[in-house]
This record gives C-alpha cells, sequence and structure tokens, in this order.
C-alpha cells in the first residue's frame, strides 16, 4: 500500500463534501475517481495530493501522516513524491517548453544543469516532443501541452501521479495517445495513477474506479 | 553550488525574466521611486557643494584664527563712542600680552580707494596699514620680494608691498617707486590676489601718518585650535575693559562660524532628506500596489510552484527579489536622472556642485530598503495563496 486515507471529512461552510472518507491506494495501480458533478471527486485528490487539507482524518504516505506535516515539508513532498497533470495543461506561458519540464527541479533539491537537461531530453523524447525543447510553450497546441504537463510531472520520478480530468479539453485521437502514456507508466515503470474523470474512454484504462455520491 | 544558491539564482533569474516579460508596467510602477531617489541625489549634491563652498570660504579666513573689527558706528550711541573710539594700539598691546607664546597678532589700517602715484601714472587703490604678523595670519602669498618684516616697523622704513595686478599694469618692479600721501615708498614685494581685491598696496602702519585713526581689525591667530574659545572669551572681556566697558567691536571665530555653520547645514540635510523619504514612501507604497495586483493577476502561477512543490519561503523571497529588483531600476534610474539634472545644472547656473558618489549609494541603499520593506507584504500575501484555490481559478 502506497498511499492511505482514513476518516477524511471536508467541508467548505455547511456543504460537507467528503465525511469519514475511508481509501487504500496500492503501489501500480490505475485508479479512477468518479461521479456526479459536486461529489467531491476534484476535494478528494487535491486532499490526497497535499493541495488541500480536510477537517479531520488521516493521510499516510510511506507511514507518515502528511496531514500533520508543516507545509514547506509537504511541499517536499508533492515536489520529490508526487507528479501532477491537471485538466488544463497549466504552464508557465512565458517559458519554454524545457523550462516548464524542468520546474520541479528548480523547486527541489540542488541538482546538476546537466543532469536537468539531461533528464527533460530524455522525457521530451519520451513524450514525443523532442524538436519543440526551446519553443516557448504557448505556440504548443493544446495535445502538445498536455504532453509537456505528462513530462514535468514525471521529471522527478514520482511515486504517485495524481491527474486531473486530463482528457477533459483534448479529441479523441489526443487523448488516447495521452491515455496510451499514462497506461505505460504504470505497466512499464510501476508508478501509480489517481485521476478523476467523467470520460468512459478514461475508465476503460483504470484498473480500479470508485465511485463517489454527493452528500 | 549548493541548494541555498542554485534556488537563489532561479529566484533572481526568474524574477528578472518577470520583469522582462511585464517591462512597461515595471517602469511606470516605479517612477515615484525614480522621481525620489532622484531628488535625494540632487538634494544632496547642491547641499554638499554648498557646504563645501561655505565651508571653504570661512577656511579662508583662517580656522586658527580670532578676528576683532569695530562695530559700525550707526550700532553705537553717541554718548558710549565718545567714551571709546574703536580698536586700537593699547588693545594690540594687551592681546598681545594675552596670547603671549601661544599666537601672534596683527592689525590692519584700511583706506578705500586712495590715489597712489608711480614714475609711469597713477591709479586708486586698498591702502593697507599692517604689521608684521600680517601676512602670516592672511596667509599672504608672496610672489616676489619680500614680506613687511618687524625691522620695517621698529625703523620706520617707507616700502611697500604690492598685487601682482598692479605691478603687471603698471609695470612696478622690486626697488621701483610708488608715492602716496606725499611720502615716497620703495616697492620690496609683489604678493598674490586677496579676497578678491585685485589692487591692494601694504605699507607698515606706523608709517602713514594717519593722526590716532582707529584699527580697522586686528586679527589672532592661536597655535592651539582647541584654546581659541579660552583666548576669544579673555581678549573680548579685556577690551571691554580697556574701552570704558562699551562693547563696540564684534569678535569673530572662523571655527565657531564653521560648527554653526555645519550645524545648519545638516538640519538642512535633514529637512531635505525628510522630504526625499516621505517621496520615498509614496514610491514604495505604488510599487506595493503594483506588485499586490501582479500577484493578483499570477495566482493561478504562484498555486502552480506551490503545487509543484515550492515552499512558501521560495515564495516570499521570489516576490521579495522581484521587488528590490523594481526598486534597484528605480533606484539606478533615478540616480541616472539625477545627475542628468545636475550636469545641467552646472551647464546653465553657477551653484557649486558636488557629484556626490556618496549621494548615489545613499540612493541605492534607499531603493533596496525600500523594496524590502515594501515588498514584505505583498510577499507574505503571496506565500499565504492556498495551491488549490490557485489551481481552480480560472
Amino acid at each position: 500500500m502506497i498511499l492511505q486515507a482514513n476518516n477524511i471529512t471536508k467541508s467548505y461552510e455547511n456543504n460537507m463534501v467528503l465525511e469519514k472518507f475511508n481509501l487504500s491506494v496500492e503501489r501500480g495501480e490505475f485508479l479512477g475517481i468518479i461521479g456526479p458533478s459536486g461529489s467531491g471527486k476534484t476535494t478528494l485528490l487535491s486532499i490526497l495530493a497535499t493541495l488541500d487539507a480536510p477537517n479531520s482524518g488521516e493521510l499516510l504516505f510511506e507511514d507518515e501522516n502528511l496531514i500533520t506535516l508543516s507545509k514547506s515539508k509537504t511541499s517536499v513532498v508533492r515536489n520529490e513524491k508526487f507528479g501532477f497533470i491537471f485538466q488544463h495543461s497549466n504552464m508557465l506561458m512565458h517559458l519554454s517548453v524545457k523550462d516548464n519540464i524542468a520546474l520541479p527541479f528548480y523547486y527541489g533539491e540542488y541538482e546538476e544543469e546537466t543532469t536537468i537537461q539531461k533528464t527533460v531530453e530524455l522525457l521530451l523524447s519520451k513524450v514525443g516532443l523532442i524538436d519543440f525543447g526551446a519553443k516557448d510553450v504557448k505556440y504548443l497546441s493544446g495535445g502538445e501541452q498536455q504532453r509537456v504537463a505528462i513530462a514535468r510531472a514525471l521529471v522527478k520520478n514520482p511515486k504517485i501521479i495524481f491527474a486531473d480530468e486530463p482528457t477533459g479539453n483534448l479529441d479523441e485521437k489526443n487523448s488516447i495517445q495521452i491515455l496510451d502514456m499514462l497506461k505505460e507508466l504504470v505497466s512499464k515503470e510501476n508508478k501509480t495513477i489517481i485521476i478523476v474523470t467523467h470520460d468512459p474512454l478514461v475508465i476503460k484504462y483504470c484498473t480500479r474506479v470508485i465511485e463517489l455520491e454527493k452528500l | 553550488m549548493n541548494n541555498r544558491l542554485f534556488s537563489l539564482k532561479y529566484d533572481f533569474l526568474s524574477a528578472l525574466q518577470h520583469l522582462k516579460t511585464k517591462w512597461i508596467h515595471s517602469v511606470l510602477s516605479v517612477l515615484g521611486i525614480v522621481i525620489s531617489i532622484s531628488s535625494i541625489i540632487v538634494m544632496i549634491s547642491i547641499s554638499d557643494g554648498a557646504k563645501k563652498k561655505t565651508i571653504e570660504n570661512i577656511r579662508n579666513l583662517g580656522i586658527n584664527t580670532i578676528r576683532i573689527k569695530n562695530k559700525p558706528y550707526s550700532h553705537i550711541s553717541n554718548q558710549k563712542s565718545n567714551k571709546s573710539s574703536g580698536l586700537n594700539i593699547q588693545d594690540l598691546k594687551l592681546i598681545n600680552r594675552i596670547v603671549n607664546k601661544y599666537g601672534y597678532s596683527s592689525m590692519t589700517y584700511k583706506l578705500q580707494n586712495k590715489s597712489i602715484y608711480f614714475s609711469n601714472g597713477d591709479t586708486t587703490s586698498l591702502i593697507l596699514g599692517v604689521n608684521e604678523n600680517y601676512h602670516l595670519i592672511e596667509q599672504l602669498n608672496i610672489l616676489k620680494g619680500r614680506p613687511i618684516l618687524e625691522n620695517d616697523l621698529t625703523m620706520y622704513r617707507t616700502v611697500a608691498v604690492i598685487s601682482k595686478n598692479m605691478a603687471y599694469k603698471y609695470n612696478i618692479n622690486i626697488n621701483d617707486s610708488i608715492t602716496f600721501n606725499n611720502i615716497v615708498y620703495t616697492i620690496i614685494g609683489i604678493s598674490d590676489i586677496k579676497d578678491n581685491f585685485n589692487n591692494y598696496v601694504l605699507f607698515p602702519h606706523n608709517v602713514l601718518n594717519l593722526n590716532n585713526k582707529v584699527f580697522d581689525e586686528i586679527n589672532i591667530f592661536i597655535e592651539d585650535k582647541n584654546k581659541i574659545l579660552l583666548f576669544a572669551n579673555a581678549i573680548k572681556k579685556n577690551i571691554i575693559k580697556n574701552h570704558n566697558n562699551i562693547e563696540n567691536f564684534i569678535v569673530n571665530i572662523p571655527l565657531e562660524i564653521i560648527s554653526n555653520e555645519e550645524e545648519t547645514q545638516n538640519v538642512f540635510n535633514i529637512v531635505l532628506l525628510s522630504i526625499a523619504l516621505m517621496s520615498l514612501l509614496t514610491g514604495g507604497i505604488s510599487v506595493m500596489n503594483a506588485v499586490l495586483s501582479n500577484i493578483n493577476e499570477q495566482t493561478r502561477e504562484i498555486g502552480l510552484k506551490l503545487a509543484l512543490g515550492a515552499t512558501p519561503i521560495r515564495i516570499i523571497r521570489f516576490y521579495l527579489l522581484y521587488t528590490v529588483l523594481l526598486t534597484v531600476i528605480g533606484g539606478l534610474l533615478g540616480g541616472l536622472f539625477g545627475f542628468t539634472i545636475l550636469f545641467l545644472l552646472t551647464l546653465s547656473t553657477k551653484i557649486f556642485i558636488i557629484f556626490s558618489i556618496k549621494a548615489f549609494i545613499i540612493g541605492i541603499t534607499m531603493s533596496v530598503l525600500s523594496g524590502l520593506v515594501f515588498g514584505i507584504y505583498p510577499a507574505l500575501r503571496a506565500s499565504k495563496i492556498e495551491p488549490i484555490l490557485a489551481l481552480r481559478e480560472f
């Protein structure tokens, strides 16, 4: 087991979103989270990824309760152990493709510039963007930007990748390309993927799906 | 490279890139800083120039001297002026007794616009009747020949020292003769310009036959600067006694004038700097506003950085660096603007200006400090952004 959520409760003002929610995630799982709008899918993903804090409960990652860690320490966990792919690629548009991919390196522990560049080049070829490295990311299409986002999520070799509707803005062809890449990460590199989706195509790729209900 | 340096370098370069992408916005936001830093530089440079000029002028009077002159007649009542007519030989003797081995004194008769005659013409000149210490106390530069010495006075020699302008203009040389008041004098020395007087002649005071005219000035040189005030008080007290308890003279102490002048200048500087600091405050607030509005625009970006592992400290540091960079650019532009104004002032006015590097350093330091002070609130606010809220905002 790589991640365990125990009795997670989250409410916004008087609106209860999650109540005593429990979840265990195994290493190498491709876990899909589905449910109607307002059921708390994104909230759950954010809490599991330490982007948001629950009102109560515990979140165990490698036997450490991430809820009790300081903001700085959770930043370090996110930087070194987690990767993120969002619905909107969330790129820094004034930077090049390479610089966007390398961002987690610059917010983490010191790494030689040659190592950073080598890793980025490797990932660029992996996501099929080897010729786009020097380009400003704003000139890339939606599908290409999402591939850059996958490269960025992988750049520090994370253990878990959190994805929030990563194909939400893509056509079917691009969606399949992205999902194939994610599937390969699970099958070949034993990464864990937790993905929030509405898309039946995505659900087909998941090894397990949990459905949330609106409270 | 260690971890801290690595992240600092990245944050610095990111802040620079940020400035580059929004350079018009950045330049506009630092206009207040530009104006305040340029005014600090202009004010300090002009004030330093004025201070130097004033002190130079006072220093020319002789820093180790005490200068006594008669009060104008209009300042003394008739009744009092009958009791004592002014500075005289008894005062000089009294002063020499007081000063003794600690210094020496000179006296001066001054006669304005008097006619003097040479072998090849005549002119009007300032006539100065002096003693043997005059050239020492007035730091008179004798270019040729010698000054008036003690022997000239004891032996009642009819000798004279003339200014170099007169010597040049009328082709007068050492051992030539000039005539004043029907007495022929031999030129023994030629001296440099004094106090902006081009034409002047120095004579031993005792050969001038001035019928008990009062001295115009008595000047005293004191070897030890620390004893000047002490001697000045003693001299003043004793001359008043000599003058039948009438204070019909003025005692000036250049050293005291300098320190008063410096004090006045310091007060003036404080007032000017306070005004400049007020404008720096306004400039700083406008930079803070600009950075705050930047942060509002960049909420998503900050959230993304936090999600990717940036610690709140990194966000604080980034925005502090960004604000300091902004204000330093403002300071540099202010320096450029300030020095341009000073340059134009030196071309178009006669104001004595010192191009003060000190003022530039103060300006840049102030801009760094204002960046730190006015950057801290926006930086703290940025660091408190929750990554999840930031990522939801589109």
